[in-house]
């Protein structure tokens, strides 16, 4: 038995997730399996970025937070976030937009206008980094999340309303970015609805071939996501006294 | 038995239809006719359990090996078999609108939302939702509301275009069952009967379906993940 999630490439062949299967408390075994194999895989594929080694290091200190039971994996969260922030910010600087503040990124924004989903997901990035536009991020975040449950997928752009995508659909990053707000919102508010969507994410994210994802931007980026994915399910399931059995 | 004149029902090849349909003949109180929507294809649609999956002998009474044809007829039960699973079926809405009673139950096959054409027939469609509203708008709530309340739902209400938005009727709050893996195909359709029943006893009492204020807020939730539908039903706390 293994966890069959993210067998196939999700982009081409989406999981809708109807009527699934129970398959016993054995369920979280094969998911964390998966998950650490994805990430060991990753590691192998993605240029040597972070050695296993490393990964294991990470994985271990995890584990080690949680062991707390307290509030130490906001520790985890914050160091994956203040990683995230320099990338971000790296990114912006690269596109031009240096002085622009989080405001005026996401006031770029309108279902009058075409949409560009990352630039979207950085804007709303930049917001929640900088605790601002909760309004906007509240809107939007509900629309994308929308978007993304009836298609099971991230167009690169949309028309204006917000409702047909055009264009590519497996900018991994654009995925990444949208599991990082999600993980962010989660984080604040611990709505299940958000985690429900960064785990179908992650599904997603881990169901590409390591191969493609050649960046070490996006090595480092789906390693951090897939981290704190596995952060916030063993919380869960800590919270609800469900006793399972970690991948080794 | 009491027939409700005004009332019919449409019901896909589904356990939920198989619960509903059983548990308004025990309670004695029938509708006035039933379309039933047959699959024509073999592969099991939304809702459809397969026959290898179906335990025999009655739970509360219901017994999901007894197909609706049967329970129909058993009751005698005015009934129309159309082989299609396609609520939007020019065919089908030819037959709603044909018919006298002002009000359908809707039970449906399962990921469908109707579309303006089916309410322009001018009826009512009473359905039955899975959790409670407008708190859990959405699919497979009763999960969700089990991790974050301890607790599962069901609320009627009459549908519009918008997601479990329309007018609501009713809604009940009850305990996780003790098989929580059974939910999809027994346990959720147990809980909505007691509502629907409730809600007919209502209606033949007052002659009329006391709608609530327009559901107009509440969280959306789509469907479940099966990793937390694993925590919904393995959970201790």
């Amino acid at each position: 038995m293994s966890y069959k999630y993210n067998k196939r490439n999700l982009i081409n062949e989406p999981e809708r997730y109807m009527y699934t299967e129970f398959m016993g408390v054995d369920f979280f075994k094969y998911y964390f399996e998966s998950r650490y194999k994805f990430i060991a895989s990753l590691n192998e594929e993605g240029g040597n970025i972070f050695s296993l080694f490393e990964t294991k290091k990470i994985i271990k200190k995890v584990e080690k937070n949680l062991a707390g039971r307290s509030l130490k994996e906001v520790k985890i969260y914050k160091m994956e976030l203040n990683w995230f922030y320099e990338r971000y910010e790296k990114r912006v600087d690269e596109q031009g937009d240096k002085k622009t503040n989080a405001e005026s990124l996401i006031n770029k924004f309108s279902f009058d206008k075409e949409l560009d989903t990352e630039g979207l997901f950085i804007a709303l990035l930049s917001s929640l980094l900088s605790n601002q536009n909760a309004k906007e991020i509240k809107i939007w975040t509900k629309h994308m999340l929308q978007r993304f449950e009836v298609t099971k997928k991230f167009y690169n752009f949309y028309l204006p309303g917000g409702k047909k995508g055009y264009g590519a659909t497996d900018s991994i990053e654009t995925y990444c970015y949208f599991a990082l707000i999600l993980s962010m919102l989660y984080s604040e508010k611990f709505k299940l609805q958000y985690l429900n969507t960064l785990i179908k994410l992650c599904d997603l994210i881990t169901s590409i071939p390591p191969k493609k994802i050649v960046n070490n931007f996006s090595v480092q980026l789906v390693r951090s996501i897939v981290s704190i994915e596995l952060v916030f399910v063993k919380i869960l399931l800590d919270s609800k006294g469900i006793v399972y059995d970690p991948a080794s | 038995m009491v027939t409700l004149t005004d009332i019919a029902m449409i019901a896909a090849d589904t356990s939920r239809s198989r619960v509903y349909i059983q548990s308004m003949i025990l309670e004695g109180l029938i509708p006035n006719f039933v379309l039933i929507l047959k699959n024509k294809n073999n592969k099991s649609l939304p809702g459809q359990i397969k026959s290898t999956k179906i335990s025999t002998g009655k739970n509360n009474g219901i017994d999901l090996s007894l197909s609706i044809r049967r329970s129909l007829k058993s009751a005698s039960v005015n009934f129309k078999e159309m082989y299609t699973n396609d609520i939007h079926d020019p065919k089908v809405i030819e037959e709603i609108e044909i018919r006298p009673e002002f009000a359908f139950i809707y039970s449906g096959y399962g990921g469908i939302i109707l579309k303006k054409k089916l309410f322009s027939t001018g009826k009512k469609f009473l359905h039955i939702h899975g959790g409670y509203l407008p708190n859990y708008k959405g699919s497979t709530t009763n999960y969700y509301s089990i991790i974050e309340e301890n607790m599962i739902g069901a609320s009627s209400i009459f549908l519009n275009e918008k997601i479990d938005s329309g007018p609501l009727i009713l809604r009940r709050k009850f305990p996780p069952p003790y098989k929580r893996q059974e939910m999809d195909h027994f346990y959720d359709s147990v809980v909505r009967s007691n509502v629907l029943i409730e809600t007919l006893n209502e209606y033949q009492k007052s002659g009329k379906f006391k709608t609530k204020k327009y559901i107009n807020e509440g969280s959306m939730y789509y469907i479940i993940h099966p990793l937390l539908k694993h925590i919904s039903i393995l959970s201790k706390k």
